[in-house]
């Protein structure tokens, strides 16, 4: 830590930019978009109506208006996290899919793009929780995209982002943005999806398998094999239209996870308050 | 939702895999299990119903099905999902909603005669396993049938209500006016105007809040011998504004908020008198009568996909054999239609149907249609869902060349019908396309140059000569709806309200076939290089400058307690408002950060932040840099800060204004707008590959010890460590940090070397004197040697 010759971006930077290199090979580029909001862009336009149970999923803070009164109490929104007022507010956008709408709203099919940007999210902090955080968006959208592709992509992704062979695993989900909507789980990079590590290694288990003793269970996936990690899916019509594309000729992707959970994924890191404390005992080893 | 083993087990003949097994095969098919627990002879399973079925799935009966549907398990046959309800219609009884947009259909069954007391022990221990308590027998058959089959029910003890002239009336309408009401909950809750309610139709008295919670004056009690039990069905956004004005989030709201099909009324309330017959009587229980108020039925829905649709969407290549067997694994009603064919047959067998302005394909086909929801009916049984208006229509469908339109396909017009207003821009979808001639009048095409239509002229479905036809007159145009391909059309199973669009039948498709099976497909090269990014390539550019020059980046919180832009709902007072700065945080970590420096082995603290910040004017990329000194720098911090802006001003041609300070800060947004686009990408070099090391939370004590010798300073700090390293060994501290700090020579002669050891330890706070002791073995070790310590 003491090496001052070799001060190191931050580690949430780091994993942006090799993020962004590695999607800039796939033909991705990189948008970006305000982290004020308004109700619109980020839940309207992405088919997350107002008063529909599906805004649950995006815990809110909303902005106070200065030149009106809201006609809801702090307590109701602080409950449900929902505006259920006329006022149509701003807020603090929970995720960066707002981007995808504004940055479609001026470009043109074939679109691939991803959006590395600060969230908030309504919500008590703990060692897994913040109520910053920053979050990777992805979408592509051309005449002729597949989940198949989708799949594709994130396992390049994730191959390169980790530095290992990187098996991509899709269960049912729900997103009011996708349709069909995936849970995208990768093989944990630290014991290759075995669930177990050799005794006095770091890693992959080589060779044959020796009888359990010499094994521990994996401390990153937990033994499971597998580490739960983004959202994705193809997206909703309705969502197309907003950005004014026909989804009658094109289709597209749209995926969003956690930069922090895939730095503290990547990095051993096991607090994620650990990236905003500016602590330079954590940042200067990197 | 939590399901119960047992519950479940209740539906099949057959026995269910172990439970370990069922949360597999949910959560590759269906819904993630958090956990499993037992509960007696029971297992409890918490499964994560995804939003989209909770229409369907917050019930044992929609488990049960996603369960047969994966495992091939069948289940019990006479479920009674699959049996009507039949009873006489009530005398006593009658209930109506005010406005069938808020209240759609409203069911009431009064039973006679019951006995009120304990449940038996089956029904309390599986309501036990889900976390319900036992109230008693009536109200715990309404508890039970809501988790079974996910329609909320309530009974009323109909003694309690006033009976008019026509009896007894359960009225289903909003407030009205402000009112207080004391809940089951024992709690009095402020209703306002809009908020639906279920009132006494004689009385006017309130009785509950409608798809929330009952009233505490109307509940069962041990006397209680005659009942009605209301199961209704409720506009999802009135109950769930009313519940969340309320903080009243029940199982009942949960569940209606979601969105529920009316169509669960009679079998909620067909297996509660089933119960309620079998454990709350003697032998003069009776079901006195029914009361379904139900003004508006819903035609099944039809939902279409093609082989090659599913096939495209997934990246797969499934089979029609395959597509086959997960639709009747799934039990859905289905064919396999030629669209254009069907469309023809369908429009024949229409002909002489009465035209009606603004009928509704959900509710009023194929009794009645105005010309658009004719040919949207049509394209419903060919399986495809277009858009409802004539206009969407238009704009939806693929143009086709007149010599080329066949039967099946549609021809558009502008009938200049001055009655109604004749749209030149879409509405609903791709809203604003431009239709600039107007279109709004839709027929379907059947060959040899007639066309079927519904017509106001003629007040009915039609069938006559295109050419000449009166309303055709104008024509905007053949359209078609659907390529040639067959379609699988589905009749949607009513509790099925997420499936609505081909997308979700792909999904349902893909999901049941496994994810897990959908290999990896490459894309295609990008036609041109991608954009790069402006303002990320520059924030990269200067965030490499700044650490050529020893910066850390630091990211800090940007809620804080002061600001100018306020937060509504702060999570703290302390957050309350939106940073309006960079350099406020960033000076609290310089001084967070200074007194680490021996630690972190710094002579100076150089730090920097690059982030958004929210002044009123509005929110604006900044950044800030700031140095603060640790002990024995001397350099001046201002200088250091100076020089740092300085090099960026001189390596990015830009020019930012002098600093005058040790913190730093500036519009950074602005600096940028004065940057030409960038032209190439940085290139990026891959860190290493590392693991983070967790740091002490202990305090660190620092030593410093000078030694005279003759030699080289480094060779002295080698010594020195050596010898701290030797007197740690063996217990719970570390020499976390050392460096030399000072160097002269003194007039007697030789060389001082001052060097300073860190020392903490990684489980508790190190006292003085064991660090002392150390030192004192440090300073032996330099005697011994022949040196002198200082």
């Amino acid at each position: 830590m003491n090496n001052k010759e070799q001060v190191h971006p931050h580690p949430l930077t780091q994993v942006i930019q090799e993020t962004s290199d590695i999607f800039r090979e796939m033909g991705f580029a990189v948008a970006d978009g305000p982290e004020i909001e308004t109700e619109y862009y980020n839940f309207d336009a992405l088919n997350i109506p107002a008063h529909h149970p599906a805004r649950d999923l995006w815990d809110t803070f909303w902005l106070k208006t200065n030149d009106q009164q809201p006609t809801t109490t702090n307590k109701d929104k602080d409950k449900s996290g929902c505006q259920s007022s006329v006022v149509s507010g701003e807020l603090l956008r929970t995720h960066t899919s707002p981007v995808q709408v504004r940055y479609v709203e001026t470009h043109k099919p074939p679109i691939r793009i991803i959006v590395p940007g600060k969230v908030y999210r309504h919500e008590a902090t703990d060692a897994a929780h913040e109520a910053q955080f920053f979050q990777l968006e992805g979408l592509m959208i051309e005449e002729e995209v597949s989940i198949a592709n989708l799949k594709y992509v994130l396992n390049q992704y994730f191959e390169k982002l980790f530095e290992t062979k990187t098996e991509v695993r899709f269960r049912p989900s729900y997103f009011p943005f996708t349709e069909p909507s995936v849970e995208v789980d990768t093989s944990c990079f630290n014991c290759s999806g075995e669930g177990l590590i050799l005794m006095g290694t770091k890693g992959k288990i080589v060779g044959e398998r020796k009888t359990r003793t010499d094994y521990k269970v994996c401390s990153v996936c937990k033994g499971s094999g597998w580490l739960e990690i983004m959202g994705a899916g193809m997206v909703h019509p309705k969502v197309l239209q907003a950005m004014k594309i026909n989804p009658r000729r094109y289709r597209g992707f749209a995926f969003g996870g956690g930069i922090d959970r895939l730095a503290m994924l990547k990095y051993g890191i096991d607090d994620i308050r650990l990236f905003y404390t500016a602590d330079l005992r954590v940042i200067n080893q990197f | 939702m939590l399901v119960s083993y047992k519950w479940l087990q209740g539906y099949f003949d057959e026995p269910l895999p172990p439970a370990e097994k069922l949360v597999e095969l949910l959560t590759r098919y269906a819904f993630e299990v958090e956990s499993v627990e037992k509960r007696g002879e029971d297992s409890v399973l918490y499964v994560k119903v995804l939003p989209d079925r909770a229409h369907d799935c917050l019930s044992h009966i929609g488990i049960a099905k996603e369960i047969s549907t994966i495992s091939r398990l069948p289940l019990k046959t006479g479920l009674v999902s699959a049996r009507q309800l039949s009873a006489p219609e009530s005398n006593l009884l009658k209930a109506e909603s005010e406005d069938p947009a808020l209240c759609p259909r409203f069911s009431a069954l009064v039973i006679e005669n019951v006995e009120v007391k304990e449940s038996p022990g089956w029904l309390k221990d599986l309501l036990a396993a889900i976390g319900q308590k036992s109230v008693n027998n009536i109200v715990d058959v309404t508890n039970y049938c809501m988790f079974a089959y996910n329609q909320p029910l309530h009974a009323y003890d109909l003694g309690k209500l006033s009976s008019g002239e026509e009896g007894y009336k359960l009225t289903a309408r909003t407030a009205g006016k402000k009112m207080k009401f004391l809940a089951l909950d024992d709690k009095e809750h402020n209703l306002v105007e809009t908020d639906l309610i279920i009132a006494d139709g004689v009385s006017g008295e309130t009785l509950g809040i409608a798809g929330i919670k009952g009233g505490k004056a109307f509940q069962i009690e041990e006397n209680t011998k005659r009942i009605a039990l209301e199961a209704a069905n409720f506009n999802p956004v009135s109950i769930s504004k009313t519940s969340r004005r309320l903080s009243l989030l029940t199982d009942a709201s949960r569940r209606f908020e979601n969105g529920i099909s009316p169509s669960l009324t009679l079998i909620g309330l067909s297996e509660a008198s089933r119960l309620i017959l079998e454990i709350a009587g003697g032998e003069k229980i009776r079901v006195e009568g029914l009361c379904d108020f139900y003004p508006r039925r819903a035609n099944p829905y039809k939902l279409g996909v093609s082989l090659s649709e599913v096939r495209n969407w997934l990246g797969l290549d499934i089979t029609s054999a395959e597509i086959e067997e997960i639709l009747n694994r799934r039990g859905f009603e289905w064919g396999l239609v030629s669209p254009r064919e069907e469309i023809v047959a369908r429009a024949k067998e229409l002909i002489g149907v009465p035209y009606k302005y603004g009928s509704s394909v959900l509710y009023d086909a194929p009794k009645t249609f105005d010309c658009s929801s004719f040919t949207a009916y049509l394209c419903a049984q060919a399986g495809a869902s277009i858009p409802r208006m004539t206009i969407d229509q238009y704009v939806w469908m693929e143009s086709v060349e007149d010599g080329e339109a066949q039967p099946g396909d549609f021809v558009f017009s502008n009938t200049h019908d001055l009655k109604r207003v004749i749209r030149t821009e879409s509405v609903e979808f791709m809203a604003g396309t431009k239709v600039p001639d107007g279109v709004d009048h839709v027929g379907v095409l059947l060959g040899e140059g007639k066309v079927v239509h519904a017509t106001e002229t003629a007040g009915k479905v039609i069938k006559e000569e295109l050419a000449g036809a009166p309303r055709f007159q104008d024509l905007r145009g053949f359209r078609r709806a659907v390529s040639d391909g067959k379609r699988y059309v589905v009749t949607v199973p009513d509790e099925r309200l997420d499936l609505r669009i081909k997308e979700d039948l792909i999904e349902e498709i893909g999901r049941l076939y496994g994810y897990d099976r959908i290999g990896s497909r490459t894309i295609s090269g990008f036609p041109q290089e991608p954009e790069i990014n402006k303002t990320a390539y520059y924030c990269d550019r200067i965030r490499d400058l700044l650490r050529a020059k020893g910066c850390s980046e630091v990211i800090t919180y940007a809620l804080r307690s002061d600001g100018e832009v306020e937060l509504e709902n702060p999570t703290a007072s302390d957050k309350r408002f939106l940073r309006r700065n960079l350099s406020d945080a960033l000076s609290e970590s310089l001084e967070i950060n200074v007194r680490n420096a021996d630690l972190l082995g710094l002579d100076e603290i150089k730090i920097f932040e690059i982030g958004n910040v929210f002044p009123k004017e509005g929110e604006r990329l900044s950044i800030a840099l700031g140095v603060k000194n640790g002990r024995g720098s001397a350099k001046k911090e201002t200088e250091e800060v100076k020089e740092i802006v300085s090099m960026l001003s001189a390596e990015l041609g830009v020019e930012f204004p002098p600093p005058n300070g040790a913190v730093y800060e500036v519009n950074l947004g602005k600096i940028l707008d004065g940057l030409p686009a960038p032209e190439k990408p940085l290139s990026y070099e891959k860190p290493l590959s590392f693991s983070y090391k967790k740091f002490s939370p202990y305090p660190f004590v620092v030593r410093d010890i000078a030694v005279l010798s003759s030699e080289e300073p480094k060779k002295v700090e080698e010594f020195v460590v050596n010898g701290a390293r030797e007197a740690i060994k063996g217990s719970k501290i570390d020499l976390v940090n050392s460096r030399i700090f000072d160097v002269f020579e003194p007039k007697e002669g030789g060389k001082s070397t001052a060097v300073r050891l860190v020392f903490q330890s990684s489980e508790r706070t190190l006292t003085d004197s064991e660090v002392n002791e150390i030192m004192k073995k440090v300073t032996e070790d330099v005697s011994e040697k022949g040196w002198q310590v200082r």
